[in-house]
């Protein structure tokens, strides 16, 4: 379990290197071991029938010897077992089983002959030996019994087999030599996915491309890659360049809603009342007299521009915003205490009448903002006339339908006239 | 070494000699041994195809000696297909129906004429004395380390038209000098 664990979780070069050249090997191994052991079982079986012919011809050259009693005779015979060094000892029995002559070839005397039929042999680890009866003219004489060494077979065997393992081991290097080759082939394109797909992932660069051979699976898998890729950098491309497109739009927007807002005095806010973070417009900075973005606004700043009359009423009526739900919606008069350089020359104190609407927009992180507060632009009634920039006759700045108009500005212009001389126009309450 | 089991083969139908020769000078004499050695000899050698018709295969025994009594042992014995058939013959005897003719040491005054008269026939001549090889008979038995032993008369065996194994000649004395042909 463990081991097919790994083999799946293993590189694909181990895999195939497993496949490629473990398979041979074992199946080599597997052959070797088969032919060995044909070999050894033919080695014996060779050796066996050599000693069985020895004995059959030995016998049949030592039968007159018995049959006439000529024990020299018979060694004599037995004598010509020489010219096998492995035969280190043999006895021809009579028909009685008693010794008849004897050949002895072997350095460490063993005395005793294992008992064996004729006809039969007997394997052991380090000698093979073999009786055989002897006849004459189908007459049973007697038998002969001769045992070999094993070093001949031994050896025989160990050439055999050697030969085999170096031509197994031969073939298996073949193997691995084409193996080698032929592996690249299936796994060059593989490793160069991998590593294309690692590049695309760590420098996120979609003009990477495999360059796919061949027309197989792993071919077709390189081309679909390449043409995903292809794909997502296409998008991507698109993706880029609608980015860059907005941001230019949105550049555009925010400049045209800044100059607008510029042209038509009117500053908006946006007010997170949860983190506090209050964001003014270029032109509500003006409105309340700064410098735009010279200081952060915040809601101090904020208060500091009401007018002292009406800040209890602003104050109700983002608290009844926040709170009752209600749209925010109050009119109230700014009181611009510093100097700007885009509006004529304010005095101190300057007032402006602003209307200010905006709503409730709760997210569902449970933030309160009030958002596009429109702070209306400053009713100076008497200093602001700048025909055709704004408040052009029955004009009016932003109010929802059926809203009652609350200052005709046009009224107020025709009756001040004269920007030197301008009042305070009467606040009048809202609703 | 029991010597019981060699008399029981002997006289049975084997007639094995492969016991010790020394144990034999008290159990099986030396004549026996000798009767023994030519039913084997027979085995050995060939007679020329026409006269190896007939299931006998006859041993004719000339002259007054021990071996007569023991030839009568092998007497319808088997012998390679065939069974002995022994005769005891004299001088005078019609000897060409003899397949082997043993002749013993009393017929040596007239071993030359014997041999003369059947020099053109194939009989295996066979005798236990000293000389007879030398004098021409085929296959003689002398004693050697109380054992029995053979010399054969390669010529006299090739001039009968006998064919003897080589395994027997590989066996015994090899007597080339017939100082009693001429």
């Amino acid at each position: 379990m463990n081991l097919l664990d790994w083999f799946r979780d293993a590189p694909i070069k181990r895999k195939l290197v497993l496949v490629g050249l473990l398979m041979p090997a074992v199946a080599l191994l597997v052959v070797s071991l088969i032919l060995t052991a044909k070999d050894v079982f033919e080695w014996r079986g060779r050796t066996v029938s050599e000693l069985t012919s020895y004995a059959k011809v030995i016998g049949s050259n030592a039968a007159p010897a018995l049959l006439f009693d000529d024990r020299i005779a018979a060694i004599e015979t037995l004598s010509a077992l020489s010219v096998r060094p492995d035969i280190v000892h043999a006895v021809i029995y009579d028909r009685n089983g008693n010794v008849f002559a004897v050949y002895d070839n072997r350095s460490t005397h063993r005395d005793y002959s294992p008992a064996i039929e004729p006809g039969e042999h007997l394997f052991t680890l380090d000698y093979l030996a073999i009786s055989h009866a002897i006849h004459f003219k189908n007459d049973t004489l007697g038998s002969i019994y001769i045992e070999s060494n094993l070093r001949g077979l031994y050896a025989g065997i160990l050439r055999s087999v050697g030969l085999i393992f170096l031509t197994a081991f031969g073939v298996f290097l073949l193997a691995a030599v084409l193996f080698a080759r032929l592996q690249k082939i299936i796994l060059a394109p593989i490793v160069d996915m991998s590593g294309a797909m690692r590049r695309v992932i760590s420098e996120q660069d979609f003009a990477v491309r495999v360059a796919f051979q061949g027309k197989d699976e792993v071919g077709a898998l390189a081309e679909t890659f390449n043409v995903m890729l292809e794909h997502i950098h296409q998008r991507d491309a698109e993706l880029m360049e609608h980015r860059e497109h907005l941001e230019e739009q949105v550049a555009q927007r925010t400049a045209g809603l800044t100059e607008a807002q510029r042209i038509a005095h009117l500053g908006s806010f946006d007010w997170n009342v949860v983190s506090g973070a209050l964001q003014w417009t270029a032109e509500h900075f003006r409105l309340w007299g700064l410098e735009p973005y010279a200081v952060m606004p915040d809601y101090e700043l904020f208060r500091q521009g009401l007018h002292p009359d009406d800040a209890a009423r602003v104050e109700e009526a983002l608290q009844q915003a926040l709170h009752g739900g209600r749209p925010y919606d109050c009119e109230h008069r700014v009181l611009a205490r510093w100097q700007h350089a885009s509006y004529p020359r304010p005095r101190r104190g300057d007032l402006r009448r602003c209307r200010a609407s905006g709503q409730d927009d709760r997210n569902g992180a449970g933030h309160h903002r009030i958002q596009a507060g429109r702070t209306g632009h400053a009713h100076r009634r008497y200093r602001i006339r700048e025909p055709g920039r704004h408040h052009d006759r029955g004009s009016r700045w932003p109010h929802r339908p059926g809203q009652r108009r609350l200052y005709p500005s046009d009224r107020l212009q025709r009756r001040g006239g004269d920007r030197t001389d301008a009042r305070h126009a009467p606040v009048r309450p809202a609703g | 070494m029991s010597s019981k089991p060699f008399r029981a083969a002997m006289y049975t139908a084997l007639f094995a000699v492969s016991s010790c020769a020394g144990v034999q000078a008290a159990t099986l004499t030396v004549h026996e041994v000798e009767a023994a050695f030519v039913h084997h000899v027979a085995k050995f050698v060939e007679w020329p195809v026409e006269l190896r018709a007939g299931d006998k295969l006859r041993l004719c025994v000339m002259g007054q000696s021990p071996f007569a009594k023991a030839a009568d042992l092998l007497a319808g014995k088997p012998v390679g297909g065939r069974i002995w058939e022994v005769r005891h013959v004299d001088f005078y005897a019609n000897l060409q129906e003899c397949r082997v003719l043993f002749i013993a040491a009393s017929e040596s005054d007239n071993l030359r004429r014997v041999l003369a008269d059947i020099k053109d026939s194939a009989i295996l001549t066979v005798g236990d004395s000293e000389g007879y090889a030398e004098r021409g008979v085929m296959v003689n038995f002398y004693s050697e380390q109380n054992k029995v032993r053979m010399e054969i008369n390669a010529d006299a065996v090739r001039r009968s038209g006998l064919k003897i194994s080589s395994q027997l000649l590989k066996l015994a004395r090899i007597v080339n000098n017939p100082r009693g042909m001429q």
